[in-house]
């Protein structure tokens, strides 16, 4: 299967300032991580607050570039965050902020029009009824929806998602995850999928990497890290998850 | 009325901009007992929680319903008595330990507060209460002499359950008080409340919208949905044999580990 995403020995370092109790030093964001992701499948990342996940987002898309090591990805990336209410400009109409990133490129208003329209029934919104609305208009499950249309709108091949469920309810969560499900199929997509809830990790991912203090414990194809973890931190993720 | 009950909601109702927020709510809450309001975000949970206080916003009209502690009317009471209620007898934490804490004030500064303001201890004596206070929540004494900001999440939880811990309440509402929490930290804090709680025999009043918690956790399950109390019931009866469609919907719609469905109900 053909690697896609290629993370070598990548770091991203960010100094700290001195504060009143803190002293000068640097916080290793992302500490030689190396993995490779497959095309068409799902890498899952997890790991808790401040271990770098989102750092690691942000250099997978260019938002940051790493200190050192090589990133390699072949295809058009996109990325879709975890808060609906702060990623969606309050003050644009669903078509614009869609459509944004084509107007950019130079795309002209029939175009624009079509594609916005094709990509919003994609994630199974009304685009009749929604294009032209403002994003308080909608719930926060419809207001995802809007965000992964934004992301999906130049036709990426790797879509990041950075928690893309977390603010939402368990009932509106499912909905989300079955159209991310649905949406990969159709358009043979590569997810970095990364979350806190190691539950929605193994539900949608083929590989799975642990993250700690910026560095990956452990990756491995998902069934055997849900039933055999090697790491002491992994295992100490899933002993923590209360049964239902 | 139940008899054993400690704290009793009965057919609770209030709106607000004319909106049914809390729908005759009525649940009873027994002497040594947790029993978990759960349900999605909107379902009224947390004004149902700040109900028992008479705490609901000025917004919120109650229309009927009572709030009985002890068999004592809450809204009866006069503004002195329900202060004495509240910390002395009844008592919350909130979801975010940032937003509860004050974060010019050392932590331990806060607790002494907490103490003084429902005690007449002397300076002496507040001093030692939050010494034993932290030692309950498993904290070392030098958490005290720290700003909130220097504590990670689960020690400013545990800093906002020692001050609600301070007076020896009978009851706890404790809302949300794991969600901003990562899991490992999670479980540490619901290990403590539990074990605290059969310690002290006290009633806990547990708001979530995490089934999964509510397993954890409680002894009776209330489900809310718009406001209403849709089923209610023991913990194993409601989370195995779920009778309403929607706290069905809401327990298969959650993936668990080794999930194998390629889809989720929704």
């Amino acid at each position: 299967m053909e690697n896609i995403v290629e993370f070598k020995n990548v770091k991203k370092y960010f100094r700290k300032k001195s504060a009143m109790f803190v002293r000068d030093g640097v916080v290793k964001a992302v500490d030689d991580v190396s993995f490779t992701a497959l095309k068409g499948k799902t890498f899952g990342l997890v790991g808790e607050s401040g271990c770098g996940k989102t750092t690691l987002a942000k250099l997978m898309v260019g938002i940051l570039e790493p200190d050192s090591g090589q990133i390699q990805t072949t295809g058009e990336k996109d990325i879709v965050f975890q808060d609906p209410f702060s990623s969606l400009n309050p003050r644009m109409i669903v078509r614009e902020i869609v459509g944004e990133s084509l107007l950019i490129q130079g795309a002209g208003k029939g175009e624009l029009n079509t594609k916005v329209k094709k990509i919003l029934e994609m994630v199974r919104l009304d685009a009749a009824l929604s294009e032209n609305k403002y994003p308080h208009q909608f719930s926060g499950g419809e207001r995802q929806r809007i965000a992964i249309a934004r992301a999906l709108i130049r036709r990426p091949e790797i879509l990041v998602l950075d928690e893309p469920v977390s603010s939402l309810d368990v009932s509106i969560q499912a909905g989300i995850l079955n159209l991310l499900k649905d949406l990969q199929q159709e358009m043979n997509l590569t997810y970095i999928f990364i979350s806190h809830d190691l539950r929605v990790v193994e539900y949608m991912s083929d590989t799975v990497g642990v993250m700690k203090d910026g560095k990956l414990v452990e990756v491995a194809p998902k069934e055997e890290i849900y039933a055999s973890p090697k790491d002491s931190y992994t295992r100490k993720l899933l002993e923590a998850i209360p049964e239902l | 009325m139940n008899e054993k009950a400690v704290l009793e909601i009965r057919d609770l109702t209030a709106s607000i901009a004319s909106r049914r927020v809390i729908d005759k709510v009525s649940l009873s809450l027994e002497h040594g007992k947790v029993v978990s309001l759960v349900g999605e975000s909107g379902s009224g949970k947390t004004l149902t929680a700040l109900a028992t206080l008479d705490l609901l916003p000025q917004a919120a009209v109650r229309e009927k319903g009572k709030v009985l502690y002890r068999g004592k009317d809450i809204f009866g009471l006069s503004h002195q008595e329900i202060r004495q209620i509240r910390g002395n007898n009844i008592a919350m934490v909130f979801q975010e330990p940032f937003t509860a804490l004050n974060p010019v004030m050392r932590a331990g500064v806060q607790i002494n507060e907490a103490i003084a303001s429902h005690t007449d201890l002397s300076r002496k004596d507040i001093a030692n209460r939050t010494r034993e206070l932290l030692e309950m929540v498993e904290l070392s004494p030098d958490a005290a002499l720290r700003y909130p900001h220097e504590l990670s999440g689960g020690m400013r939880q545990r800093i906002v359950l020692a001050m609600a811990l301070s007076c020896e309440p009978e009851v706890l509402v404790l809302d949300e008080p794991t969600t901003a929490l990562d899991v490992s930290v999670q479980k540490q804090m619901l290990d403590l409340v539990k074990n605290i709680q059969r310690q002290r025999e006290m009633s806990i009043l547990f708001i979530t919208h995490d089934f999964s918690i509510v397993n954890a956790v409680a002894d009776e399950v209330c489900v809310m949905k718009r406001g209403e109390i849709i089923e209610k019931g023991k913990k194993e009866d409601v989370l195995k044999r779920p009778q309403h469609p929607y706290t069905k919907q809401l327990i298969e719609c959650i993936p668990r580990l080794g999930d194998m469905r390629e889809r989720l109900p929704v």
